[in-house]
């Protein structure tokens, strides 16, 4: 006997077989030892109290199988688990043995794995008490074999995801914006993990909103969830009672076994929600995978947080906090980006230059303050009244300038009719002075790619240009690089013909 | 040499592969340099893998062929998972197959042809006539209803020592719980839909789908229905000669002797109404592999009239061709005309996308009602919760899946 089971432990124990190929191994030589028509290994699932069939063996041959035992509180099956009994036997309708699975871990406690099934069809050959004592060890050995596969293919799976997870917050670390960040991050738990949906909510900068951010469903499909706002009160919503820390619902309780929600926590604030599920699948979630996700839960809040915290402040170095427009940098990004674009599909680009009249006097005068509601209020009106597709920015000083993409020489003068008209509309309070109000007009000139020159550079040389033309001849007004030139009188008209 | 691998439900057992192996000999014959790999897996086990498959391409293992229930094929479209089988034949003809079984080879709304029929399933109630007559039941009379069913029920059960039989009605689902095709027809029978018309609301929560849940579970409460067996093995089935009567959608092969005493009705009238479900197993092709054409042709072969009708043979797969049915039953043409009358009021569930999940979530609340039953903690109120909360669950999927 103990060279049969010597023979047996060598032939199971293969570091490369799987589950499958260790339970096919064991069947045949197990089949061929009890002379058994068929065998069966049931797994024990202790929260559904139950033991779940996972391979089957008749005719020489092995496949995945569904049976169920429940085990009840007095169930023979719950004394075979827990070891107050080696085997059970019964001989209807035919000769059926159960023998446990229990698997010897480093403390030399043994535990229930689930049981081996035999069974034989001919009722003239029952099981002899040598062959239950053999069929138990066969059914320990295994045990032992099936355990350590699975665990070794458990923790190859675990290894994968959990490189997976390290580089997908490693995303965050890349210049890549949020939104960008966000989508690859959701993208790789959906598909390491297998989900049938990722999404996520994100706590607004006042803490009183969660809004959905992004859901990336079943196909890798990417969703935004913007229209998705939930107030954080209590009772309002689930999500909000989670996010305020006042436990799951009934509700959520029920779901629990495929869907998981993680809230996001950084330094004890709670700034997210991450929800993962399996609803159309119907696929439990691993407890391993929730286990792995719930440690990296805080790891991506704060590459979430990081990143969010990183492009506030890449807004704040990009935009004038005054005025609210992109700043010099950012707008000569833009500049050799539409530059590149107009040169390389033979499109024009207007560059125009404003200039506010009689600033350093309104500074002087009235002060800096008021100075300020000046600009403040000329840059509102230039945001106001350009094209979505221009791009306006603080040049420096009293000093705008707005890129014109895909303008023509009417365009141009359509748009600067209307900056004139709405900026000549601005009145800033000022109650000590004679009118209570200060007066706001400025000077622009404008220049045209390719027509006036074909270089940022000069482009800027000829838009300012033709701003001082204007403001030697006036103020007030506006003009095209071209209407300055010394053509002839007729053409150097000013577009606009002064208020009186 | 190219390979198409199918998958297949174990539709005989073990013998799943073996037969599946056998009957595609001719397939082989015509195309020498094509190997077909047939690999078995449990409904489950298949809906899981599917699933995985689609959801990370990379990894998984996928089939190239599959056979699937029909209620899988609209959200296997649906997810683009399947091909539009017209893509490889736009001459390809869904008028061949029984009428009903047609629309859910189709997506709503779509043109295309996402699967074909192997075989049909449409459930009648099986008997055995030497033991009715023992009893002095008339079973053209007492099995036309619901009542009257369950009275042989407990004529029966009275003196089932005297039989040699295990139980008096056989549980087809083999998990020994209840299935959404097993209540389907005492739910439609009183008047209960599983969805609204438009597919975007769920209708458990009504009463009609309690009370037909409620009358398939007396059979259980009653102890005519089998739930657990003592030594842990399912309970033998009525076509292992072990039960008096069983409802089913599939006439396997039986022991001679067994075969000469089985007869069929029509499923029992209920409360409103007479009703059946019919339904199919399903051949797809799966998207985004390289041997789709070949997959195709595999496809083709299997779904034709004498290779359907040969394999649904050793399956007990009804043919989903009216013109088969003779062969098929030979000499059983009682059974043969159950199943024609039945034909004629039987109903498909839904062809909606959310059909497979919402099976699932009825499966999942139904082991928990069984087991309660198990336990003798069931009543009405609980089942109603249980409704309650699975159709919530249905909706709340619907409105996240638009």
């Amino acid at each position: 006997m103990i060279d049969l089971l010597y023979q047996f432990h060598k032939e199971l124990n293969s570091p490369r077989l799987g589950p499958e190929g260790v339970a096919e191994l064991a069947f045949n030589t197990i089949a061929r030892q009890f002379k058994a028509d068929s065998l069966a290994t049931f797994l024990w699932h202790g929260q559904q109290k139950a033991l779940m069939m996972q391979l089957g063996h008749a005719c020489g041959r092995t496949m995945e199988a569904e049976e169920k035992i429940h085990v009840g509180d007095a169930s023979p099956f719950l004394s075979l688990l827990r070891g107050k009994k080696k085997y059970l036997l019964y001989s209807a309708p035919h000769w059926v043995l159960y023998v446990p699975m229990k698997w010897r871990g480093a403390s030399e406690s043994q535990e229930p794995l689930g049981v081996l099934r035999l069974e034989r069809f001919n009722r003239k050959r029952p099981f002899s008490a040598k062959e239950k004592k053999l069929a138990f060890d066969f059914a320990s050995e295994l045990a032992q074999n099936l355990y350590q596969a699975r665990l070794d293919r458990l923790n190859r799976n675990q290894l994968g995801r959990l490189s997976a997870l390290t580089e997908l917050t490693a995303v965050f670390a890349s210049s890549l914006r949020v939104e960008d960040s966000l989508r690859l991050i959701l993208r790789g738990i959906q598909k390491h993990f297998s989900f049938d949906r990722v999404r996520l909510y994100l706590v607004d900068k006042e803490g009183k909103t969660l809004r959905g951010e992004l859901s990336v469903d079943i196909r890798g499909h990417v969703k935004n969830l913007r229209h998705d706002e939930i107030l954080l009160k209590e009772g309002i919503h689930h999500f909000a009672n989670l996010m305020l820390g006042k436990g799951g619902t009934s509700e959520l309780e029920r779901y629990k076994e495929v869907v998981l929600y993680l809230p996001l926590i950084v330094q004890a604030q709670r700034i997210g929600l991450l929800i993962v599920d399996n609803l159309l699948s119907q696929e439990p979630i691993d407890h391993e995978d929730a286990g792995l996700l719930k440690s990296f839960a805080g790891q991506i809040a704060l590459a979430v947080d990081n990143a969010r915290l990183f492009e506030e402040v890449q807004e704040l170095s990009l935009y004038d906090s005054l005025t609210q427009l992109p700043l010099r940098r950012y707008f000569f990004q833009r500049f050799q980006e539409e530059m590149y674009r107009a040169e390389r599909f033979s499109q024009s680009l207007s560059l125009l230059l404003i200039d506010l009249d009689y600033f350093k006097a309104v500074n002087d005068t009235y002060g800096h303050q008021v100075g300020d509601q000046v600009l403040s209020a000329v840059s509102q009106a230039v945001i106001n009244n350009i094209r979505k597709i221009d791009f306006p920015s603080r040049y420096g000083g009293d000093e705008i300038l707005v890129l014109l993409p895909q303008s023509t020489d009417a365009d141009v003068r359509m748009i600067g009719q209307r900056l004139l008209q709405e900026i000549r509309k601005i009145r800033v309070p000022a109650p000590f002075s004679k009118y209570n109000e200060v007066p706001v007009t400025v000077s622009m000139g404008v220049a045209i790619f390719p027509q006036d020159a074909k270089t940022m550079e000069s482009l800027m040389e000829k838009a300012d240009s033709a701003l001082y033309w204007v403001k030697s001849h006036g103020k007030n007004n506006f003009a095209l690089y071209q209407d300055t030139l010394p053509a002839g009188p007729e053409q150097r008209t000013l577009f606009e013909e002064k208020p009186s | 040499m190219k390979k198409v691998r199918f998958w297949v439900l174990p539709n005989n057992g073990f013998q799943t592969a073996t037969l599946v192996g056998d009957m595609l000999k001719g397939f082989h014959w015509e195309h020498p340099g094509l190997e077909v790999e047939v690999e078995v897996k449990t409904p489950a086990s298949l809906w899981r893998h599917l699933f995985r498959s689609l959801k990370n391409r990379d990894e998984e293992r996928r089939p190239d062929l599959v056979q699937i229930p029909h209620t899988w094929t609209a959200i296997l479209a649906h997810l683009s998972f399947i091909e539009d089988l017209k893509g490889f034949d736009s001459a390809l003809d869904l008028d061949a197959w029984v009428e009903p079984l047609r629309t859910h080879c189709q997506l709503p709304g779509v043109r295309g042809v996402y699967a074909l029929p192997w075989w049909m399933e449409l459930s009648v109630l099986f008997y055995r006539h030497d033991v009715l007559s023992q009893v002095a039941a008339d079973p053209q009379k007492e099995l036309d209803t619901w009542e009257g069913f369950l009275e042989v029920c407990r004529k029966i059960h009275k003196r089932l020592k005297g039989f040699p039989l295990s139980h008096v009605v056989a549980n087809p689902n083999p998990n020994e719980s209840v299935s959404l095709i097993d209540a389907a027809p005492c739910v439609w029978a009183c008047g209960g839909e599983f969805l609204s018309r438009d597919g975007s609301r769920a209708l458990f929560y009504r009463e009609e789908v309690q009370r037909g849940v409620d009358a398939y579970l007396q059979l259980m409460l009653q102890g005519a229905m089998p739930l657990l067996s003592r030594s842990g093995l399912v309970p033998r089935g009525f076509f292992e000669g072990a039960c008096a009567m069983q409802f089913g959608p599939r006439f396997p092969k039986m022991p001679k002797k067994l075969s000469r005493a089985v007869r069929a009705v029509p499923y029992p009238r209920g409360g409103r109404a007479r009703s059946s479900i019919v339904g199919a197993q399903h051949l797809a092709v799966v998207r985004d592999n390289g041997q789709a054409r070949e997959a195709f042709e595999c496809l083709k072969y299997l779904a034709k009239p004498a290779v359907a009708l040969a394999y649904g043979r050793s399956a007990g797969g009804i043919p989903a061709r009216l013109a088969d049915m003779q062969p098929f039953f030979g000499e059983h043409e009682h059974v043969q005309e159950a199943f024609a009358a039945s034909l004629g009021f039987a109903r498909l569930l839904p062809n909606f996308p959310i059909m497979g999940t919402l099976e699932k979530i009825f499966e999942r609340m139904m082991e928990r009602v069984v087991e309660n039953i198990l336990h003798r903690k069931y009543s009405a109120a609980l089942l109603r919760e249980e409704l309650i909360h699975a159709a919530a669950e249905v909706d709340y999927i619907l409105a996240l899946n638009d």
